[in-house]
């Protein structure tokens, strides 16, 4: 787990790929693409079928390790339109009881398609404090937490790089890594992220227990 | 003319050859037949399979296509398509297909020879559909798509003769797998078509027949000819290099070489060091020579320029890998230069064999080893060729992933008895042991995925209609083709100067590169441009000292026979006539430790810089060495001596620590590999680097093709956590199953080990030492080396070092 101050605020980077606001009990995560496998068995690759748990099973356990009230989801729950049809009964109710148990704020992404779920607030855009909560980064938008691009970032380890999603935080922008676990990233040295942060900013790496920070 | 009366033959056969235009020709052109090539067509007559085993340029190919151009008038009789020939290689089948042309445009023939690969044009393969050739060439992935048509059965109905040639490079390997599987199948509806394998250096031929024929009537042919070659380890005034595996020290004499004789081809073991020595030999080209370099990442358009150029006589030099290597007929080449080691006999027999390749002229070669254990293991081989020594590769089972491609592909061509379809493929010989059990798991998997959780039978790629199972969707007949194929290289990007392709490069080379860094490719200096969607663009570059793909030897692994040679040759070291460095080198070993021992294991101790290394010298190649370092280092860390790193070399590991480890003779024992063994195989990357090439061959995940994604830079998530998660909510799962099994036997090469722990027991000589030994030089340099940036090494560090280790360990001061 690593801190870091983010407009004036403490936040808490979580190696799972979420993140964690302590001061309003919130837990932020984002590109869950659940029922990713399915989608592509349609193509043909028929990919184990248990993506959708891996995910649901690693966010109950931050949900059990810190003392959550909201979640604020930052779209691509699903990976495509029909994914919430396809998903099993243990993984479906799963997350009927979370939409009970916490305040959840349902941003839609462009993988989401129509969703109605019970007991969330479904919404394009969402503002608590002063900190703006989207899907995909807008230009102009300060102090502004987004997913969409699933950044990765490697690091060389003796002879072998390793590549892992990581965060990237800039002066007025984070952005989040990919939740789900099957799911492809963006170098974060692309140029994509060189234009939406216009200037400095830092990759947070993900490892299994720990984060790196690596300057750049 | 020859006459053939003691070969006893019936005079119908004899007057049919003798009649024949084909044969006319032949005798005008070369003095006749020899004698096994009129009884392969004897054979072939009689619906034997063969197998020929003659070493390269003894006529084989002719002997094979006797019986087709021959008996062409009556087979065609019955359909157009009488002969498909098989070979492993793009470059051969080009070569085949134009001396074969000669024959038949020579002896005034209406045969029509066609090509297919993968190079060649749609248009070209929807007409081949159309309109069969009569004889075809291809290769074994182009024979497993067109096994996969819908009419197939038809298509290959009228088959007579199947060559397969080449076999001693595809048997018991994974190509080998798919080929017998469908050749199996082409059984089936063409059932009197003779198989023909043509095979250079086979030691065991009766296995090899197995390999490919199950039929009672079948025959060896051996026309014991062998081939005089000539070999030589190249001299310089400048000595070999300690370490490193690129021939800096011999470029100049490599060029006198390339001077003194009308063409040449140099063969390098890895890409980098063909891009390398292309280079090194331009920048001191004052007589501007011809010199091209060849390797499979070109494109492929480009290959075949140079390749043509070669076959005209006008270049002076070739630099190529191993896609240069098979059966090429270049009578024109007078010498063949392999630098480093060449890793194995039968390798290095096929690479010598391609200078004057006509049986009856001495083939001349120069080794230039590029590193001291490398001319030991330059001066073994010379040796083994000298002995006329052959190795075969090891015996293997045919992969699950294999046949998982190959059920599909039958899906695709027509609807299948899982019964029916179990039996077709246990008569492929590397199957005959496959039990209906796992036959299933396999169906199963390219059924609808095979997981315990049926998530997917919505989904199935096969329909099931009673016992009956077809292909789904059309969609899945495209993807099967896209994937076809069982060599997995790593992920290829297209390299563009201006708007012309220049070939492809491995992701991770490029990955490692940011903007203008320069690299060598095709050979030429380029520097990074731009990431574009269609793949990287580059610029031509004034720099003269690129950054240099890495080197990459893990895949060459040293083979047991040269391994041995080599200790064998360190223990008579007296009795050659080795140059002083080499011979001061063994000496001074000998003096100040040990020589390794032909059935024990020395292991060396020594402390420097405040660090304590263990040098074994083992002698096990690179993959065995490599497990056998990470399975030290596990034992040295529950020590608590807190160890710090490892380099496996062919010959050698070094392994070194913050504390010293006291009880070296403990170091083997069985315990290693049995609990730590399996603790650290699960533990592993290898193994999941195993995953991913079983994952595409089996259809799991698509084989990235170069252009086709939208963005490639957006990367794919690793097949790593598919494994991670498979293995965590199906353990039992085939591929699971699959992977660990071959990991096993392939990388870790687990029973090498056992067999050495063994043998090695109770000789352990333990030589603690107060400064590094001479053996040890070259591979703690290598570590250096992989260490320290490469630029920093090249400019002043190289020089230290091998400096101050040659100091202490020579006792200099």
């Amino acid at each position: 787990m690593t801190k870091i101050w983010f407009a004036n605020k403490l936040f808490i980077l979580i190696p799972d790929g979420s993140i964690y606001w302590p001061i309003k009990k919130t837990l932020i995560l984002g590109d869950l693409h659940l029922e990713k496998s399915s989608f592509l068995a349609k193509l043909g690759n028929f990919l184990p079928p248990y993506d959708s748990f891996e995910t649901l099973a690693k966010l109950d356990i931050t949900l059990n390790t810190f003392d959550v009230i909201k979640i604020i989801l930052l779209g691509d729950i699903f990976h495509d339109k029909s994914g919430i049809k396809r998903l099993n009964n243990n993984s479906y109710n799963y997350l009927e009881r979370l939409c009970n148990k916490y305040k959840v704020i349902w941003i839609v992404g462009n993988h989401d398609g129509q969703l109605n779920p019970k007991n969330s607030r479904l919404c394009l855009r969402y503002k608590m404090d002063d900190i703006n909560f989207v899907h995909k980064s807008e230009k102009n938008n300060k102090n502004e937490l987004s997913g969409h691009y699933h950044p990765k970032a490697t690091l060389k380890f003796y002879k072998k790089n390793i590549s892992k999603p990581c965060f990237l935080v800039g002066k007025s922008k984070i952005i989040l890594p990919a939740y789900g676990v099957f799911s492809g990233g963006l170098d974060s040295k692309d140029i994509t992220f060189k234009k939406i942060f216009d200037g400095h900013y830092n990759s947070y790496l993900t490892l299994t227990k720990k984060i790196i920070k690596i300057n750049s | 003319m020859r006459n053939y009366t003691h070969l006893k033959l019936n005079n119908t056969l004899l007057d049919k050859i003798n009649s024949h235009e084909f044969t006319s020709w032949f005798n005008k052109k070369i003095k006749g037949y020899h004698d096994y090539q009129i009884l392969a067509y004897k054979a072939i007559c009689e619906k034997k399979d063969i197998l020929i085993n003659a070493p390269t340029g003894s006529g084989k190919t002719i002997a094979a296509m006797m019986a087709p151009i021959i008996n062409f008038k009556e087979d065609v009789k019955t359909g157009p398509f009488t002969t498909l020939y098989i070979s492993p290689l793009k470059s051969l089948i080009y070569d085949i297909s134009r001396s074969l042309n000669e024959c038949i445009t020579g002896s005034n023939l209406k045969i029509k020879i066609e090509t297919r690969t993968g190079d060649t044009t749609n248009y070209k393969k929807q007409k081949l559909l159309k309109v069969p050739p009569n004889f075809l060439i291809t290769t074994p992935e182009s024979f497993a798509l067109m096994m996969s048509y819908k009419n197939a059965n038809i298509y290959f109905s009228n088959i007579k003769y199947i060559i397969i040639d080449e076999l001693h490079s595809i048997i018991h390997t994974k190509r080998g797998d798919l080929l017998t599987l469908n050749l199996e199948r082409l059984s089936s509806f063409s059932p009197f078509a003779v198989k023909i394998a043509l095979s250079a250096t086979i030691k065991d031929s009766n296995s090899a027949l197995n390999y490919f024929s199950n039929s009672s009537k079948r025959e060896c042919i051996d026309p014991k000819i062998t081939k005089k070659i000539s070999i030589k380890i190249l001299k310089s005034n400048n000595s070999v290099p300690w370490s490193g595996h690129m021939p800096s020290y011999a470029i100049r004499d490599i060029y006198s070489y390339i001077k003194s004789y009308k063409s040449t081809i140099i063969f390098v073991n890895t890409r980098a060091q063909s891009e390398y020595v292309f280079q090194s030999l331009w920048k001191i080209n004052k007589d501007r020579l011809n010199i091209a370099i060849h390797h499979g990442s070109l494109d492929s358009k480009l290959r075949l320029n140079i390749e043509k150029k070669m076959f005209d006589g006008l270049l002076n030099c070739i630099v190529a890998t191993s896609s240069l290597e098979l059966g090429i007929d270049w009578a024109n080449i007078g010498l063949v230069m392999q630098i480093g080691a060449p890793k194995g006999v039968s390798r290095i027999i096929q690479r010598v064999g391609r200078s004057n390749h006509n049986i009856d002229k001495v083939s001349e070669a120069v080794l230039v080893p590029t590193n001291k254990f490398e001319y030991l293991e330059c001066l073994a081989a010379k040796d083994a060729l000298k002995k006329s020594i052959f190795e075969d590769k090891d015996e293997k089972n045919g992969s699950l992933d294999v046949l998982a491609q190959h059920i599909n592909g039958v899906a695709c061509s027509n609807s299948f008895k899982a019964f029916e379809l179990y039996q077709n493929v246990r008569n492929a010989w590397p199957y005959r042991k496959l039990t209906r059990k796992n036959f299933d798991r396999v169906l199963n998997f390219v059924h609808n995925g095979g997981y315990v959780l049926k998530n997917y039978n919505l989904f199935s790629r096969l329909n099931r209609n009673k016992n009956y199972y077809s292909i789904s969707s059309a969609k899945f007949i495209t993807k099967y083709r896209m994937n076809l194929g069982t060599i997995v290289e790593s992920e290829l990007i297209p390299v563009y100067l201006k708007n012309k392709k220049l070939g492809l490069i491995e992701d991770y080379f490029i990955n490692q590169l940011q903007k203008k860094d320069t690299f060598l490719f095709a050979g030429q200096v380029l520097s990074l441009d731009k990431f574009s969607d269609k793949g990287v663009v580059v610029k031509k570059s004034e720099n003269k000292s690129p950054k240099i793909p890495s080197y990459v030897g893990g895949n060459l692994p040293l083979s047991t026979y040269l391994a041995d040679s080599v200790i064998e040759l360190i223990d008579n070291f007296t009795k050659y006539n080795l140059p002083k460095q080499i011979s001061d080198w063994i000496v001074i070993q000998k003096k100040y430790s040990s020589l390794p021992p032909k059935n024990g294991l020395l292991i060396e101790t020594f402390c420097r810089n405040e660090s304590y290394y263990i040098v074994c010298y083992t002698f096990l190649g690179r993959n065995a060495n490599q497990t056998l370092g990470m399975l030290i280092m596990k034992r040295l860390e529950e020590h608590n001596c807190q160890p710090l790193a490892f380099t496996a070399s062919d010959y050698t590991i070094a392994v070194w620590s913050l504390k010293e480890f006291k009880n070296i003779e403990q170091l083997f024992n069985n315990k290693l590999l049995d609990k730590e063994f399996n603790a650290w195989l699960n533990n592993t990357s290898i193994i999941k680097k195993h995953f991913k090439k079983i994952a595409v061959i089996s259809g799991l995940i698509d084989k990235k093709l170069p252009g086709k994604t939208k963005n490639f830079k957006q990367t794919n998530f690793s097949s790593d956590i598919i494994y991670d998660v498979l293995e965590k909510y199906d353990k039992n799962h085939i591929l699971i199953e699959i992977t660990k099994d071959e990991a096993l036997r392939e990388l870790v090469g687990l029973k090498v080990l056992k067999k050495f722990v063994n043998k090695i027991k109770s000789k352990i000589i333990h030589n603690k030492l107060n400064a590094i030994s001479p053996f040890a030089i070259p591979i703690v340099m290598e570590f250096y080396s992989e260490k320290i940036s490469k630029e920093k090494i090249i400019s002043y560090k190289e020089a230290d070092i091998e400096n101050t280790l040659v100091r202490e360990a020579y006792k200099i001061d």
